[in-house]
């Protein structure tokens, strides 16, 4: 009965850390790509001398130079600081903004697939009405009611994205739900709660960790598009949409930098995001 | 043969009716079920697929699933009604009065949580156990199911066990708060016959030691004969004979269909026969009398046997290929 035991490896985490990743590159360039750019912006005032927020009407729309490493905008502001400190918002909120839908949206799937009956049906026609609207005209409209800001952006994005957390959850529950596994905790004497959150929760729970990778990059456009349109950041904190929708009358002109620029970091981050979510699904279906 | 006790079963089922709605008409998949298991004691429950020995040990632990509900009857535990309050009792016994063992520990167990975790989870909710005592308690669990090094596989993920091990470990959480009666639904019907012998040893053992009565269910009547006191025989939805003698039952069996289910036992000794099949399969549920069963008529001390015709004898009696 010792025959098997070669599962002292693998229940270090830092082996299994090592195993995912060495069998699977996306995940790996993901995080580096990701890494880097958390890096940046969490180190951003050593990156940069200048203040994101300072204007210097004397050096308006420069080129890159040694001074300012990726030019300076309409207002003489430093780019290259304005990225890294629009990084640190846009970041930020758009992790932020996937945590509580994804509690939220997490426990109302499994309540949902636990219990079926009644509550399922209310609480999934629901959650059909709030996917039957187009996604940006009702983020746009919920913004435009609460006002924009930070915890306008957070509410309006909770409110329609537990939906897919919810069905996620949902459908894994269900399954999970039919088993001899539930019917054991049931024999076992278990509480309903604690068969949820113990036992439930954690089976189902990768799934929507996967997906909740792909809403932080959902979440950065929603922002970034929020911001673009005036209804997100406020200026003049720095963030990638507002910078857009700022450098876009110099478009025209010849000047592509200031539209550019954030555009490609808001594509690099996202391209990072949706690889380490690729990345885990590829992990966590091989290990099941 | 087991004494006799002035007091009540520690579980008897009375009478029990479980209906099937299916369409707009409900069918009888239960039909006045009748069966009873002391402390100490192993019962065997035996018939053929369909003939609701399964659906028996779900309705008592009110595991039916939606579309059937209990009609008629009652699953007394320790002489109380567990149908009677509405669940709150029954609930209650779940885990610590009346655990079960599944057939497939590979599904039964949570696949994310530690085996030494989940074997005591419910037991250290009820106590209030510390990490410390919980883990104590499952070491021992685990000695007790025969793991060798519990400390060690106390870490283990199901997945990481053999199935006869996943076995062990089942029964570990199965006795986990000392159950009165425990419900094994086939445990050994997807293991190998020498991790079969181990764990019927594992039964036996577990039998003395704790005191508790089985209700096992299986399609196995070598199991039967090796491991169980008693046997109790179901076709069709309802139990057909019982005995809380095995020898005797083995010896005569006095219903039509209790002796070509025995007649159907392979037999190495004796002269060389051709095999022989049960005449016909139960007929499915929606084809099946909807009359209330006639209850089973005592022929003998702890024996009963339900009323058949000359017809059913011949039903039973056709050979196979006939």
């Amino acid at each position: 009965m010792t025959a098997l035991s070669p599962f002292e490896s693998r229940t270090s985490s830092s082996g299994v850390l090592r195993k995912m990743l060495r069998n699977n590159p996306q995940l790996l360039f993901g995080l580096l790509i990701v890494g880097v750019i958390l890096l940046m912006a969490i180190c951003a005032p050593l990156l940069t001398s200048y203040d994101p927020t300072e204007q210097d009407f004397l050096s308006t729309l420069q080129g890159p130079s040694a001074d300012h490493l990726l030019g300076t905008d309409n207002l003489g502001r430093d780019l290259w600081a304005r990225l890294l400190y629009g990084a640190r918002v846009d970041l930020f909120l758009a992790s932020v903004a996937v945590v509580l839908p994804f509690i939220i949206g997490s426990t109302i799937g499994a309540l949902c697939g636990y219990f079926g009956g009644w509550f399922d049906t209310i609480v999934m026609r629901i959650a059909d009405i709030v996917v039957a609207f187009p996604f940006y005209v009702l983020v746009i409209s919920l913004v435009f009611i609460l006002g924009n800001g930070v915890s306008s952006i957070i509410v309006a994005i909770s409110i329609i994205s537990w939906v897919a957390y919810a069905r996620i959850i949902r459908a894994e529950a269900m399954v999970l739900s039919a088993t001899n596994f539930m019917d054991a905790l049931h024999v076992g004497g278990l509480g309903v709660p604690r068969i949820i959150f113990r036992h439930l929760m954690p089976n189902v729970l990768s799934q929507a960790i996967v997906y909740a990778m792909s809403d932080i990059v959902a979440n950065i456009g929603v922002i970034v598009t929020l911001s673009y349109f005036g209804l997100g950041i406020v200026p003049p904190t720095p963030d990638w949409g507002n910078m857009m929708s700022e450098g876009q009358p110099f478009f025209a002109g010849g000047i592509y930098t200031l539209m550019l620029i954030p555009a490609v970091a808001v594509i690099v981050t996202s391209y990072g995001l949706s690889l380490i979510g690729d990345g885990l699904a590829t992990a966590l279906r091989v290990k099941r | 043969m087991m004494e006799q006790t002035a007091t009540a079963a520690a579980l008897q089922i009375d009478g029990l009716c479980v209906s099937a709605r299916i369409g707009d008409r409900s069918y009888k998949a239960l039909d006045s079920v009748a069966l009873s298991v002391e402390r100490g004691e192993a019962r065997g429950l035996v018939g053929e697929s369909g003939s609701g020995k399964s659906l028996t040990l779900r309705a008592v632990m009110g595991l039916l699933p939606p579309n059937l509900e209990v009609t008629g009857g009652a699953i007394r535990f320790r002489g109380q009604d567990l149908l009677a309050d509405g669940g709150k009792l029954l609930h209650s016994i779940r885990g610590t009065g009346i655990s079960m063992v599944f057939q497939e520990p590979a599904v039964a167990l949570n696949p994310v949580m530690k085996v030494g975790q989940q074997i005591v989870d419910g037991v250290a909710w009820r106590r209030g156990l510390g990490r410390r005592q919980a883990k104590e308690l499952a070491a021992e669990l685990l000695t007790q199911v025969g793991i060798k090094d519990p400390e060690h596989w106390a870490n283990a993920y199901p997945h990481q066990l053999s199935g006869g091990m996943r076995q062990r470990v089942m029964i570990a959480s199965a006795i986990a708060s000392q159950p009165e009666i425990i419900l094994c639904d086939e445990p050994t019907t997807a293991l190998d016959v020498t991790i079969q012998a181990q764990i019927l040893k594992l039964f036996k053992a577990l039998k003395t030691d704790l005191g508790a009565g089985l209700l096992y269910v299986t399609h196995d009547l070598s199991v039967v004969a090796e491991f169980c006191d008693s046997l109790t025989v179901m076709y069709a939805g309802r139990t057909v004979e019982q005995s809380d003698d095995l020898a005797a039952l083995i010896a005569a069996p006095a219903h039509p269909y209790t002796r070509a289910l025995l007649a159907a036992v392979p037999r190495i000794r004796g002269p060389v026969r051709r095999l022989r099949g049960l005449a016909s399969s139960a007929p499915p549920l929606t084809e099946r009398e909807q009359t209330v069963a006639p209850p089973m008529v005592p022929i003998g001390p702890g024996r009963q046997v339900a009323p058949f015709t000359h017809e059913d004898e011949r039903f039973f009696s056709r050979d196979d290929e006939a």
